[in-house]
């Protein structure tokens, strides 16, 4: 059925609201253009949910979306994306997760999987292979994430059957809440998990039997060996060994050291007690080294608290991100405490970068007077107190008190409380920041943060280390130009799909370029693809999703930073210095014309033609002349 | 004879092995269910567990088929299945007598499958990954 290797050529479509699913070829048209993975499954929002469609009723579609080097060797091929319109910033949303579920969905028969609609009562969906069937889920309902799990398997007979599903914080639609699968891998953004909690879709349980073909075997194993050699040629000398032992925790001793580590909500860039925290602390708690399918760097380590005062058993995780804003962010110093938060984060099915962006917000806002103990129900929410970071996390999960204003995010929250509080509610369009810290010291990350269609978000492009290398400080100077090329960079594999985590890594011996994605793209599926079809198909993807975004009512002022980002650093590199207004305008309105789009922002109707898309034109513009 | 030696503490559940057991074995398709070597991963606890053939001196299989179906390799140690006498579904005598549980079903091809060590160059071995700071990788052969 599948005109190329590596797609299986099968679309299975969910329809709740009439508890009935059909299965339609892939568009080989989309594949031909946007391959597969986000790419493909912006068309399939664009084309298939009205505009101005409320991202919690049933005309939203929330999609499943794998590539054509999902589960086919590729390192970090285990990895699929959700997408859907984001009910936090009303914008488009695409949401990662590695793990196992993407090879089992794949291997199951399905290139993507659209559900529409809603159900009448808590659902789950059971998929083998070509049966599939929309099962009950009452029983369900109110369980946390981890015993859900274990119990659908238990359910379904079957313990190497992929479970995808949400938690307590989905069901109650917040917008922090998340789609978990694997116990620890999230769709983890933009309240992804209330879109599925308003289908009443508690989970996916996915089991599959089939073989994913490979057009070009020989080819891939070429292209394999070779990458496979440049790990072994960089392992040692480059950051790739301490990737591997550390995982991402690693990466908070370079986000301290340049200032850009997010501290007492974002107020500072550096943390004086990072040491506690930071990926040699981490690696001492951690107790197996654990990767996601076909991935040989295993990132996904499983830590354990040393305390008998906190959660007993090893989790996946704390990651990076997490240890950032659940730790430095909210000022607490202990990683065992870092690791019960977030347990309690993913049995409820929490976002552990919105909870801790919006727990920071709500400590400063008590540190301010403007939330006192009558509004956090008697809670001492002052920064470094880890136990009220554990009730607030179970408050917002449950929507108690302050918890369910907290639930709705840092922008809706800051919006409610006001007296001033907007001017550290760190988002970009709603969605709250992670955890690099822009301003002065970075103004890139400012710019990504500005520009990300999701809102504020690292994994479009990380210039990290880039920008401090190699460009002037404190200035806008060739921000643009790195910005685009680093998205440019991760958007074939966004499409394709694999983990970014190692487009980045394998980035450091200059591998994992267009030309690699074009190489290994032309071997697994048999199409011809150039390095040519990878600028392309960016240019395409970029301009798709801004058309979205346009098409919702997204214009320049939206592609802004929170007012604290725009104030002279008080301390660190950058002391005295700021990234004001005017310098985020330079870079945006260079990065607009990289894109080919308007001052404003605006993909003009001719700039979509000349990209093969005169029909994403004429549902925006109204028609092409 | 050299040994496909497995150490599951090394195993970190990425199942590479899974995967290109099941390419090698076939015309470049993926399925890690026709693989010859199985990884038990739990991912709630983080423990993985490979199984594959153990090359026994006195394999159990080959004594418990009673059509005689299987033969060990004295080079290899590992058992080989004859298609033409091999009773396939209707018995499953060599996947129950086996204490590793490493011999599989095929159901494709109604036939016993394990592990053949590549014939001697298991490529599994190779894309298992030695992380520089663990004392090895979860399979070797030697």
């Amino acid at each position: 059925m599948a005109r190329y290797g590596g797609y299986t050529g099968k679309v299975l479509r969910v329809d709740l609201t009439r508890r009935r699913s059909a299965v339609e070829e892939t568009d080989w048209n989309t594949a031909d253009r946007l391959i597969g993975g986000r790419g493909y499954a912006a068309k399939v929002l664009f084309d298939e949910v009205p505009a101005g469609a409320d991202p919690l009723s049933p005309e939203n579609k929330l999609i499943y979306a794998t590539g054509p080097l999902t589960a086919t060797l590729v390192p970090g091929s285990g990895r699929h994306v959700m997408v859907t319109k984001s009910p936090e910033t009303g914008f488009f949303l695409d949401s990662y997760a590695g793990g196992h579920f993407a090879a089992e969905m794949k291997l199951a028969g399905y290139d993507f999987i659209i559900i529409e609609g809603r159900a009448d009562r808590p659902s789950y969906l059971s998929i083998r292979d070509s049966q599939v069937e929309i099962r009950d889920a009452t029983h369900l309902w109110g369980m946390k994430a981890w015993d859900a799990e274990t119990r659908l398997k238990q359910e379904v007979g079957d313990e190497k059957a992929r479970v995808s599903l949400i938690g307590p914080a989905g069901e109650r639609l917040s917008n922090l809440a998340i789609v978990q699968n694997d116990y620890y891998h999230q769709c983890a953004r933009g309240g992804i998990g209330a879109v599925m909690g308003s289908k009443n879709l508690k989970a996916l349980v996915v089991r599959g039997s089939q073989a994913i073909v490979i057009a070009h075997p020989k080819e891939l194993m070429g292209w394999l060996s070779q990458i496979e050699s440049g790990v072994q040629a960089n392992m040692l000398s480059t950051v790739i060994a301490d990737r591997m032992k550390m995982g991402t925790p690693l990466t908070s001793n370079m986000t301290n050291q340049i200032g850009i580590l997010p501290t007492k909500n974002f107020l500072y860039g550096d943390y004086g007690r990072t040491s506690r925290i930071d990926g040699y602390a981490f690696r001492e708690k951690v107790t197996a080294d654990v990767a996601c399918y076909c991935c040989n760097l295993g990132c996904a380590k499983m830590a354990k608290a040393t305390s008998a005062d906190y959660h007993r058993d090893a989790i996946g995780g704390p990651e990076y991100e997490t240890i950032a804003l659940l730790g430095a962010n909210c000022e607490i110093d202990s990683l065992d405490a870092v690791i019960h938060a977030n347990a309690l984060c993913d049995s409820f099915g929490l976002d552990t970068v919105g909870a801790g962006n919006v727990i920071a917000w709500a400590m400063e806002c008590f540190e301010r007077g403007i939330l006192t103990e009558k509004d956090t129900g008697g809670v001492d929410l002052r920064f470094g107190n880890a136990r009220a970071v554990f009730t607030m996390i179970e408050m917002i999960a449950n929507r108690e008190g302050l918890g369910d204003l907290l639930a709705n995010g840092v922008k809706i929250a800051a919006k409610q409380v006001g007296r001033g509080s907007e001017e550290f509610a760190m988002h970009v369009k709603g969605l709250e920041y992670p955890a690099y810290r822009p301003g002065p010291v970075s103004p890139a990350f400012g710019l990504v943060y500005a520009i990300t269609e999701r809102g504020a978000c690292h994994r479009r492009a990380w210039p990290t280390l880039a920008e401090q290398a190699t460009l002037e400080p404190y200035t806008t100077d060739g921000r643009a130009a790195l910005v685009k090329k680093l998205y440019d960079q991760r958007i074939p594999w966004h499409c394709a799909l694999t983990c970014d985590v190692v487009v980045v890594l394998y980035g450091v011996f200059d591998r994992m370029g267009h030309a690699d994605a074009a190489a290994v793209l032309s071997a697994v599926t048999g199409r011809d693809t150039t390095e040519g079809d990878m600028q392309m198909l960016c240019e395409r993807v970029a301009t798709l999703v801004r058309a979205y975004n346009v098409r919702e009512g997204a214009t320049s002022a939206d592609d802004t930073l929170a007012p604290r980002s725009f104030a002279p650093d008080i301390r660190g590199p950058a002391e005295g210095k700021t990234l004001t207004r005017e310098m985020l305008d330079v870079m945006l309105r260079e990065y607009y014309a990289l894109r080919g789009w308007t001052s404003e922002g605006v993909p003009t109707a001719a700039r979509l033609v000349e990209l093969g898309m005169a029909d994403v034109a004429s549902a925006l513009m109204g028609g092409v002349h | 004879m050299k040994k496909l030696v497995i150490d599951s503490k090394l195993c970190t559940g990425c199942r590479y092995c899974e995967a290109i057991c099941s390419f090698e074995h076939s015309d470049g398709a993926i399925a890690p269910n026709k693989a010859r070597v199985r990884v038990r991963e739990n991912s709630f606890t983080g423990s993985s567990i490979t199984v594959a053939c153990r090359q026994c001196a006195k394999p159990r299989c080959v004594d418990a088929c009673p059509h005689f179906a299987l033969r060990q390799d004295l080079v290899l140690g590992i058992p080989h299945v004859d298609r033409t006498s091999c009773r396939g579904a209707q018995c499953l005598a060599c996947v129950q007598a086996c204490p590793h549980g490493a011999m599989f079903f095929d159901h494709d091809q109604g036939l016993p499958v394990t592990c053949d060590l590549c014939a001697g160059d298991p490529a599994c071995v190779k894309v298992c990954r030695r992380y520089p700071h663990l004392p090895g990788a979860a399979l070797s052969y030697g």
